[in-house]
């Protein structure tokens, strides 16, 4: 008889999700032991939890790198999965360093937030590699409530609550339409693993089902709530605002990146069937997070905001990965998110330097003569804004440029088209803060960057990961190529 | 179609016992105090004043929360215990480690004085 229990040796392949997840824990009760941790020992303690899940990843990585189910199917390993943890460790390790200076600056308690960031990590790498919808959900829930916490830490502001609560709300009610949809997949499909559910829809007449399509239209429309496509983007703008900083980068770059990776998971494992009909949906989607994030951000006056409707506009050019999940469309949408979450991370440190309590610091104004006063801040940010826009030397090219020509090859020129003119107008919103930091001259309410040591060094990071993704792209797009989970 | 009658039948009924229910009601009540039968709490005792007049500490919220909380983790316990020894070693460690995190929550939220009522 065979044990209905999981053999202690297949819980190793879960040691980086373990690992970071029981360091978080450990974290919040050192945080209120005794006196507290101080500021700079809960956060190395944080970055040091990243850095044991990364060595359990590396380990995991050579044990069971070559793609392997385990825990009843539920749990995957392949090389999709390791590049987006190891993607979110980035972003989990770059969010502890943004954060440093506002958990100091609001008198927080540090064990607490960074046990916070350590969680939301954890249900990221759950993300990554979850082989069943249930898995996947508990995972996303993991990631989600810890970041409602998150986006509402500000407390004494009114804008962070109204973040934290709106987040809070609309969060809850997509995750009650995605767990609508996975009961109805699993009603007409009788499964909830992945590899059994592409089977069972490959099934001749399966894919005819109007259960099955209610079900993944509302599984899919959950889950583009999270990685903030139009029309499920309403939320964006008011949690990016109002979100401290940090927590804003963090939803931006890290549960943005990872909600896709999802995404395209369920969708191209699960339902390669079906794919020319999700395609087709994903197409429409895609051209609406495009019109309508860069014709929103035209008009925004807070750079914050601005970086909001960005956000939108990018779920859109990722999305046409998805939509041309050929050979090309499903690594390019990996690159593209790899190069984002650089870029995105490095854009947020910058406006964290400017930032004062009371949110001060946000407009574009605030930005004058900033080429000037702190002529490094100034150039990073140009590159991250250039990378934003999809302009050479940067990853955020090639990243665009491979999606584009996806979606051609793919037979979605007329997409293609759009994103490159949407692309176009985004200059003028973007540049606009180039023009504020090189041809205006600082006043005296301008407030001056701060000297901040390790938020510079998280900028040059992202600087250099940018640059060295636009210059030498072809070991990332190798990787990227690797790990991609592609249409057959 | 046809499996989704009693769906319908079921229903209907409910709809009827509900209707009933308040008609009855209407029928049947009294009403020689017509200013009793508008208080939040009809028990006979005239109330001292309205809840929404006072502001009511946070706390009650925060005991009500963790109340809910660490009652779920005793429901999680009562079918482990009736398959304890079904589930073997195995559960027992599940367990454990369920509970260890439930109690590292525990000990935050003590210690953070979500427990302290002064």
């Amino acid at each position: 008889m065979s044990s209905p229990f999981p053999a202690p040796a297949e819980l190793l392949a879960l040691a980086p999700e373990i690992a970071l997840g029981l360091l978080g824990c450990l974290l919040l009760v050192v945080g209120v032991l005794g006196r507290g941790a101080s500021h700079r020992l809960a956060a190395g303690l944080a970055l040091g939890a990243v850095g044991v899940s990364a060595v359990a990843l590396w380990a995991v990585a050579g044990e069971f790198g070559g793609g392997r189910l385990v825990l009843a199917a539920s749990f995957v390993l392949d090389r999709y999965a390791l590049f987006w943890k190891a993607l979110v460790l980035v972003a989990t390790a770059l969010a502890v360093v943004v954060s440093q200076r506002f958990v100091e600056e609001g008198r927080y308690r540090p064990g607490e937030y960074y046990a916070l960031l350590l969680l939301a990590g954890t249900g990221m790498l759950l993300m990554a590699s979850g082989h069943n919808l249930l898995v996947l959900w508990i995972s996303l829930e993991l990631m989600a409530l810890a970041s409602y916490v998150l986006a509402g830490y500000f407390r004494e502001e009114r804008r962070s609550q109204e973040a934290g609560l709106k987040y809070f709300v609309l969060g809850a009610v997509s995750s009650g339409i995605l767990l609508y949809g996975i009961s109805l997949v699993y009603g007409s499909l009788g499964t909830l693993r992945l590899d059994e559910m592409a089977a069972a829809a490959a099934a001749p007449g399966a894919a005819d089902s109007r259960l099955l399509a209610a079900g993944w239209i509302l599984l899919l429309s959950g889950l583009l709530f999270k990685v903030a496509a139009a029309p499920f983007h309403v939320w964006t703008p008011d949690v990016y605002t109002g979100a401290p900083t940090p927590v804003t980068a963090f939803l931006a770059a890290g549960s943005k990146a990872i909600s896709f990776a999802l995404l395209a998971r369920v969708f191209v494992q699960g339902l390669p069937a079906l794919a020319a009909e999700w395609q087709l949906l994903l197409a429409v989607v895609s051209a609406l997070s495009m019109v309508w994030g860069n014709v929103a951000a035209l008009t925004q006056r807070n750079v914050k905001r601005m970086l909001a409707y960005s956000s939108i506009a990018h779920a859109g050019y990722a999305l046409l990965g998805l939509v041309a999940a050929n050979r090309v469309g499903s690594w390019a949408l990996l690159f593209y998110l790899l190069s984002y979450v650089f870029v995105t991370f490095g854009t947020f440190a910058v406006v964290i330097l400017l930032e004062r309590r009371e949110y001060a610091g946000e407009t574009y104004q605030d930005y004058a003569g900033l080429a000037r006063r702190a002529p490094f801040l100034a150039a990073a940010l140009l590159v991250f804004l250039l990378a934003l826009t999809g302009i050479p030397p940067t990853g955020g090219f090639v990243g665009k440029l491979y999606l584009f020509a996806a979606a051609v090859q793919a037979g979605w020129a007329w997409l293609a088209v759009l994103g490159v003119l949407t692309s176009a107008l985004s200059l003028y919103y973007y540049f606009r803060l180039v023009v504020w930091m090189y041809q205006q001259e600082a006043t005296e309410t301008t407030p001056t960057p701060l000297a901040a040591p390790s938020l510079v060094g998280a900028i040059a990071l992202c600087l250099l990961a940018t640059l060295a993704l636009g210059i030498v792209p072809g070991p990332f797009v190798a990787l990227a190529q690797a790990a991609a989970l592609s249409v057959p | 179609m046809e499996s989704y009658v009693p769906i319908l039948v079921s229903a209907l009924l409910t709809a009827l016992i509900v209707l009933g229910l308040l008609l009855a009601a209407r029928l049947m009540r009294h009403r020689d105090s017509p200013l009793t039968d508008r208080e939040p709490y009809e028990c006979g005792n005239e109330p001292e004043s309205y809840a929404h007049d006072h502001r009511f500490s946070v706390r009650y919220y925060m005991i009500a929360v963790l109340f809910v909380i660490f009652d779920v983790e005793t429901i999680f316990l009562f079918p482990w215990a009736v398959l304890l020894d079904k589930l073997a070693l195995f559960g027992l460690i599940e367990m454990v480690v369920f509970l260890a995190i439930l109690v590292a929550g525990y000990v935050f939220v003590w210690r953070r004085g979500a427990l302290d009522w002064a």
